[in-house]
């Protein structure tokens, strides 16, 4: 019978190399993406991925199961992600000044004036996507990481609200704002 | 009836079936009654779809190579701290060194006079002799490397030829 993550990760607590390796190969390309969507950055995703799986084996201990593994996992990555965008986030406002910030008051998408026709006809349907992700970009770092862990893990409200430390209310209000300038962005009225 | 109030923030949670029944009843009545908050909630299920089935993918990784660099980094995390000491201070050492030899002999050929070309080749021979015995020295630590299995680590798909990245 394949061992559960949760008592894979109770052996790394012990040590056992072989479980760690184990763990790393189920959740390393998960790891790697979600990272990426969150940095959109390979080198920078593949780094704080590798430290995440470097804290996860540091800190198997702490788990203590009250989770599922990967609701703790996740919680371990997109924090190393966001705490690591926040910190160069001085430099990104040099290079790349477009970027909406947490506490800005509506994401550069909200500002944009919605098109006068609807895209769908307009456009073709992978242009629409490319708009889509360039507006998801645009969202702020909690937003974002919030609309990823609902679309791209599929996790729920709940543990969403786990991995991102904060209330399901919360994580309600990120994704009810995404959404909404999504929306606006495509011209929904 | 009366009209609740734009139940916003609850229609997400509403849409992937994830509220209570009181609430899920609430939100669903006022869908019937509100068509601003019907089409925002048939808006917002048409962009999850699409995001779903549109989701950007990263770079390719050799997960090989991914899993090697990361044996490597948690092998440098666990060495204890004398190993980090030894390691990493050697190739900033050995610079120091041959920059602190360059200076003095640069010093005492400038008291002595303008350098002829014998004194620029003797000077080079001596900056690269001392450098010689400190390489030496740093060649020695590297190989201790190789005691705590690095190489092993680098090559776990080699060990492993059935894995697939
Ligand atoms: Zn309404």
């Amino acid at each position: 019978m394949e061992l559960s993550d949760e008592s894979l990760c109770e052996r790394v607590a012990g040590r056992d190399e072989a479980a760690f390796n184990l763990l790393v190969e189920r959740y390393q390309q998960r790891a790697y993406r979600l990272a990426w969507s969150i940095l959109r950055d390979a080198e920078e995703a593949r780094d704080l991925s590798q430290e995440a799986f470097i804290r996860l084996y540091q800190a198997a201990g702490s788990f203590g199961g009250r989770a599922r593994f990967s609701t703790w996992f996740y919680r371990i990555l997109v924090n190393l992600c966001l705490d690591h965008r926040r910190k160069h986030r001085w430099w990104r406002r040099v290079v790349a000044p477009v970027h909406s910030e947490d506490e800005a008051e509506g994401s550069v998408v909200e500002r944009l004036p919605a098109p006068a026709q609807d895209p769908l006809e307009e456009l073709g349907r992978g242009r629409v996507m490319s708009r889509l992700w360039a507006a998801v970009d645009g969202l702020s770092h909690q937003q974002r990481a919030a609309l990823l862990l609902q679309v791209q893990e599929g996790l729920p409200t709940a543990e969403i609200a786990l991995v991102l430390k904060c209330s399901e209310a919360t994580v309600r209000v990120h994704l009810h704002r995404a959404l909404t300038a999504l929306r606006k962005t495509l011209g929904g009225a | 009836m009366a009209m609740t109030p734009h139940p916003d923030a609850l229609l997400i949670a509403y849409l992937r079936g994830e509220l209570a029944e009181n609430d899920r009843r609430s939100v669903a009545d006022h869908l019937a009654a509100c068509s601003e908050c019907a089409r925002a909630a048939e808006n917002f299920q048409r962009i999850l779809n699409d995001l779903g089935s549109s989701l950007p993918q990263p770079p390719q990784v050799h997960w090989g190579a991914y899993r090697a660099e990361l044996g490597e980094k948690l092998e440098a995390r666990r060495r204890p701290w004398r190993w980090q000491w030894l390691r990493r201070p050697v190739p900033l050492a050995l610079s120091a060194a041959a920059a602190g030899v360059l200076l003095i002999l640069g010093v005492q050929s400038w008291i002595s006079g303008p350098l002829g070309n014998g004194d620029l080749a003797s000077l080079e021979e001596t900056v690269v002799a001392s450098r010689l015995d400190l390489l030496r020295q740093y060649a020695v630590i590297e190989r201790l490397d190789l005691w705590e299995d690095l190489d092993v680590v680098r090559r776990l798909d080699e060990l492993y030829p059935g894995r697939k990245g």
